[in-house]
């Protein structure tokens, strides 16, 4: 068995010969255990779980990789009782920690999404709300306890737990659970109700925070707090986000009051810094001064920011007026990683500012820009500038002047020309709509996205050889001479400069398949 | 200065002579080379220097070797990633089409690549030997894969429903 082989890691190959080359089945259970981890890093919870139904060595060997990360995301559909459902999994989850403690030690990451019922204090809720009757007659005595007592229950048994993310927890909550001090990341959500508690997080090193309007004076307790006990010094990476509670309300400045209260620099270690929803209006020469006096931007490794300004009034463009991006764009020295969303800002104003970003900072590894070009000009202006970051390795590019025509291009392609069932929605928009909230490279979201990928690889890589030209896509590629990785409008692209050839991504069975020689 | 010829001496005694850089795709060999060559832009008044250095690795027969070292060629001017990537990341990446289509052998040979990539420490073919692997796992019934891979299940029932049950929960996800 290969959990035994450990010594010897390879096993005298010839020992095959009875076997007919057809027939020849690979021994999993004489794998090297570094093979076999290897085999399991590439699977997926469904598989390691039939994996680790095949015997008792592969059981051992993949309880680990089940047990590493922890994710109850929120149910796709909007049937009333999945988040119970959700719930459910959740108690089973505490249930077999309970009856296998030594299962525990390999949760390192814990996330409970739960966006629909953040309001709904469902951490409160007894048990007995939850399981039904002959799982709670099972459990003795359990019924008058809360959802969060398992909570509580599921953090004593997770002595390496590392990740904590639970939006759905009051601070009140958070301050009463165990162990957090040894929780290096966390996301906290501060609604207008809560009120401050002090969180022991010593070792936090990736802070997350969502803030709803009117929380400012926690926001500012909490600052004061975390950065009295040492944390806000050793913090990688920050997050601020605001969250709105209605859905005409705008975005308020609140974010801001985390900051405020601290007097110079007390990040010393930050590398990361996001800034989700945050609202400037037309105070960006405010904020961009407040933003330097506390956040080291020299040592910056990478920014996303997602923000709300206006760099002038009215509609009509204004040429040279401030945008945040350029006020901060001296101070940046070690910068590599840029993501910059749709401002609320004028669209020309945004799409000059990043190419003015780009000819002051040519030094990035990675961009991903949200945009709308407006026009074939801008576009190029792009391009050229895009071509003179001479580091770049990584660009995603997300153009809303490109979306709608690509939408109506593939429309075309696959229904008229080609008769293939297009829906725009499922096979296109709602995919954008998803890495927009969450893009990564060499990676496509929706499921419906991808099977038809991969279904009809061979039309798309035809339509793409005319769209990537159409678009002038493939002089972008081409110029940003050091840049290898590409996300398109919402595909992923690859150049190999060796063999002067450009590969559109179809899907993970079939890879990168050749698009065009050059 | 004339770079230093590298024979590779399979299991079965064959030599493959190679590019040093070919060669050196394999951290084993790169090690065991560091310590016999000084590194290239050294003066090098060795008497030895026309002598080929000759590497015998017993654990790969020729039919392997040969495999490997098309690999390795193909990558010599490749400089990989350090595998320090998140799980999430190393999961989504694809295969890539040419490894892909290197691999796409029976599954005698694929093993037996797999075996002699851990060995002679090749990471990146390590890696996409797995990818396919993975790929033959994925989406199969416990029972799928036992066939798949002529596994014999050590698990009475009542110990393999206890599994089951105890993955309850990771199900509803």
């Amino acid at each position: 068995m290969f959990i035994r082989s450990r010594g010897s890691s390879v096993i005298s190959i010839g020992h095959t010969h009875d076997h007919t080359k057809g027939q020849f089945k690979i021994p999993l259970e004489r794998f090297p255990e570094t093979a076999i981890r290897c085999i399991m890093s590439h699977l997926d919870t469904s598989d390691l779980l039939s994996f680790s139904c095949l015997g008792d060595s592969f059981a051992s060997a993949a309880t680990p990789f089940i047990y590493r990360s922890l994710v109850f995301a929120d149910s796709k559909d909007n049937q009333s009782d999945t988040l119970i459902d959700n719930y459910r999994g959740f108690l089973r989850l505490v249930y077999t920690l309970m009856i296998h403690p030594d299962r525990g030690q390999h949760v390192v990451n814990l996330k409970i999404e739960d966006n629909k019922n953040e309001k709904n204090d469902i951490w409160n809720v007894k048990l007995s709300e939850i399981l039904p009757e002959n799982e709670l007659e099972a459990m003795n005595g359990v019924s008058d306890l809360t959802l969060f007592d398992a909570l509580d229950c599921l953090l004593q048994l997770t002595p390496n737990l590392k990740s904590l993310h639970v939006p759905a927890l009051t601070i009140e909550q958070f301050s009463n659970l165990p162990g957090l001090n040894k929780v290096e990341e966390i996301t906290i959500h501060i609604r207008q109700e809560d009120t401050f508690h002090e969180l022991p997080l010593n070792n936090l090193k990736r802070l997350s925070i969502c803030c709803e309007k009117n929380t400012e004076s926690i926001l500012g307790k909490l600052a004061i707090h975390l950065n009295k006990i040492g944390v806000l010094s050793n913090l990688n990476s920050l997050t601020l986000s605001y969250k709105q509670t209605g859905f005409n309300e705008i975005p308020q400045p609140t974010w801001y009051a985390f900051l405020h209260p601290l007097s110079g620099k007390v990040f010393h270690s930050l590398k990361d810094l996001t800034l989700a929803h945050c609202q400037l209006s037309t105070k960006q020469q405010y904020f961009a001064g407040a933003l330097v006096r506390t956040i080291p931007f020299a040592q910056l490794e990478s920014l996303h920011l997602s923000i709300y300004e206006s760099s002038h009034k009215g509609r009509k463009h204004v040429s040279d007026a401030p945008v945040l991006l350029n006020m901060l764009a001296p101070h940046f020295e070690n910068l590599r990683k840029l993501i910059i969303q749709p401002s609320g800002n004028c669209l020309l104003c945004q799409v000059k500012s990043v190419i003015d970003f780009l000819h002051l900072y040519p030094h990035l590894h990675e961009l991903c820009l949200f945009t709308n070009s407006l026009n074939t000009l801008n576009r190029d202006d792009l391009t050229t500038a895009l071509s003179k970051s001479k580091n770049l390795h990584k660009l995603a590019i997300f153009d809303e002047a490109i979306h709608l025509k690509l939408t109506n291009h593939l429309k075309k392609w696959f229904i008229y020309e080609n008769m293939v069932k297009f829906k725009a929605y499922d096979h296109f928009e709602s995919e954008l709509l998803c890495q927009m909230n969450n893009f990564q490279f060499e990676k496509y979201s929706m499921d419906a996205f991808k099977t038809f990928n991969t279904e009809n690889a061979n039309l798309l890589i035809l339509f793409w050889r005319k769209f990537l030209t159409y678009s002038k896509s493939d002089e972008l590629i081409k110029n940003c001479a050091s840049a290898t990785h590409f996300k398109l409008y919402g595909y992923n692209f690859r150049i190999l400069r060796s063999q002067q050839v450009i590969q559109l991504y179809t899907g993970i069975g079939s890879g990168y398949q050749n698009l065009m020689y050059y | 200065m004339t770079e230093r010829k590298i024979i590779i001496i399979t299991s079965d005694g064959d030599k493959f002579p190679v590019e040093r850089k070919v060669a050196e795709k394999s951290i084993l060999i790169k090690n065991m080379l560091k310590n016999l060559l000084p590194a290239d832009d050294e003066e090098e008044d060795d008497e030895d220097a026309d002598e080929p250095i000759e590497v015998p690795t017993q654990n790969v027969r020729s039919a392997v070797m040969k495999n490997i070292l098309e690999w390795c060629d193909h990558y010599k001017d490749y400089n990989f990633p350090d595998d320090e990537q998140d799980d999430d990341s190393k999961k989504s990446a694809p295969i890539d089409a040419w490894d892909k289509n290197f691999l796409n052998v029976d599954q005698e040979m694929l093993y037996e690549i797999i075996l002699a990539a851990n060995y002679l420490n090749i990471k990146p073919l390590l890696n996409a030997g797995c990818k396919v692997v993975a790929e033959m796992i994925r989406g199969k019934s416990p029972e799928e894969i036992r066939k798949t891979f002529n596994i014999v299940n050590d698990f009475t029932p009542e110990e393999e429903a206890a599994i089951r049950r105890e993955n309850e929960w990771a199900e509803d996800r």
